[in-house]
C-alpha cells in the first residue's frame, strides 16, 4: 500500500505543478511545453496504473519498476529538452 | 456462494480484475474521449486566440480543487479494494463512503462552476470552445455521476455482507470504472483548462 500512496503524492504533484506552472505570473514565462509535460506525465502514470491493473501485473514488481523507471526516465527528458 | 469462472484453458487476459466486459466498455469510453481530444486539438489549431481567450473565463481553482478531489478518491478506491481482499468489510466500506463523498463533493463543484458559467452567458453555441467544454464536461460529470450510484451500489452490497452473485460484477468492477473517471479527467483537466 506504500508504493500507491507514493503515487497518489506524485500524481498531486505533477497536477498541482501543472496547474501553478499554467497560472501563476511568476512561473508561465518558463515554456509551456514544461506544463504540458507535467500535466501528460501525471495522465500517463495513471493510465499506465491501469493497464497493469488490467494485465493484473500488480505483483510482477520488476514490471512495476521498469514503467516507472521509463516514465521518470521520459520525464526528466522532456524537462531538458523544454528548457 | 461465490462461483469462480475463471479457467485454465483460456489466456488470462480474458479474465481480467471486475470481468470481461467492464474492460471493453472502458476501452470503448477510452476511445470515444481520444477521438473528441483529437479533434478538440485539431479546432484549437485553427482558433489558437479564442480557445486562450476563453479559456482564461473558465475556473480554474475550481477545477484544479475537483482534479485533487478526484486523485484522492481513486486512491481511497485503492485501498478499499486492498482492504476487501483482506476480508476487512468494515474498513473496505468506510473507504468506499469516502471516495462516495469525495465524487459527491466533485459533482456539487461541478454544478457551482456551471452555475457560474450559465449567470455569464457562457453556454453552448457562443464558440467552438464552449461547445466543446461543455460536451466533454458533462459527458464526463454523466460518468462520474453512474460512478457514485455504482459506488453505493458497492457499499449497499458490502453492508450486507459482501456476497456477490458472480465475479463479473464486483468491487473490483466498480473499482475499475471508477478509475476510468479519475483518468480522464486527469487528462481533461490540463487540456480544457490549462493547455
Amino acid at each position: 500500500m506504500k508504493q500507491a500512496t507514493y503515487i497518489w503524492a506524485i500524481l498531486i504533484l505533477l497536477t498541482t505543478t501543472s496547474f501553478l506552472l499554467a497560472k501563476l505570473p511568476s512561473l508561465n514565462n518558463l515554456s509551456p511545453n514544461l506544463t504540458i509535460t507535467f500535466a501528460l506525465t501525471s495522465g500517463m502514470i495513471k493510465f499506465s496504473l491501469i493497464f497493469l491493473y488490467f494485465m493484473e501485473m500488480k505483483k510482477t514488481h520488476f514490471a512495476w519498476r521498469y514503467l516507472m523507471g521509463a516514465l521518470l526516465l521520459t520525464f526528466i527528458i522532456s524537462i531538458y529538452w523544454t528548457l | 456462494m461465490t462461483v469462480s469462472t475463471k479457467s485454465t484453458e483460456y489466456p488470462q487476459i480474458f479474465f481480467p480484475p471486475g470481468g470481461l466486459m467492464i474492460w471493453i466498455f472502458i476501452l470503448m469510453e477510452l476511445l470515444v474521449f481520444f477521438i473528441a481530444f483529437v479533434l478538440y486539438f485539431a479546432v484549437q489549431s485553427e482558433n489558437y486566440q479564442l480557445f486562450n481567450r476563453s479559456q482564461a473565463e473558465l475556473g480554474h481553482n475550481l477545477a484544479l480543487i475537483n482534479t485533487l478531489i478526484l486523485i484522492t478518491s481513486g486512491y481511497l478506491v485503492v485501498l478499499a479494494n486492498h482492504q476487501y481482499l483482506a476480508k476487512n468489510l468494515l474498513r473496505s466500506i468506510r473507504l468506499f463512503q469516502g471516495a462516495t463523498a469525495l465524487g459527491i463533493g466533485f459533482v456539487v463543484i461541478k454544478i457551482v462552476e456551471y452555475s457560474q458559467k450559465i449567470s455569464q452567458g457562457l453556454t453552448t453555441g457562443i464558440n467552438a470552445f464552449y461547445d466543446f467544454y461543455w460536451t466533454l464536461t458533462v459527458f464526463h460529470l454523466a460518468h462520474v455521476v453512474a460512478g457514485i450510484i455504482l459506488l453505493l451500489f458497492i457499499i449497499f452490497k458490502l453492508k450486507r455482507g459482501g456476497h456477490f452473485l458472480d465475479d463479473d460484477f464486483g468491487v473490483e468492477t466498480v473499482s475499475s470504472f471508477w478509475h476510468m473517471c479519475d483518468l480522464i479527467w486527469v487528462f481533461l483537466f490540463p487540456i480544457i483548462y490549462l493547455i
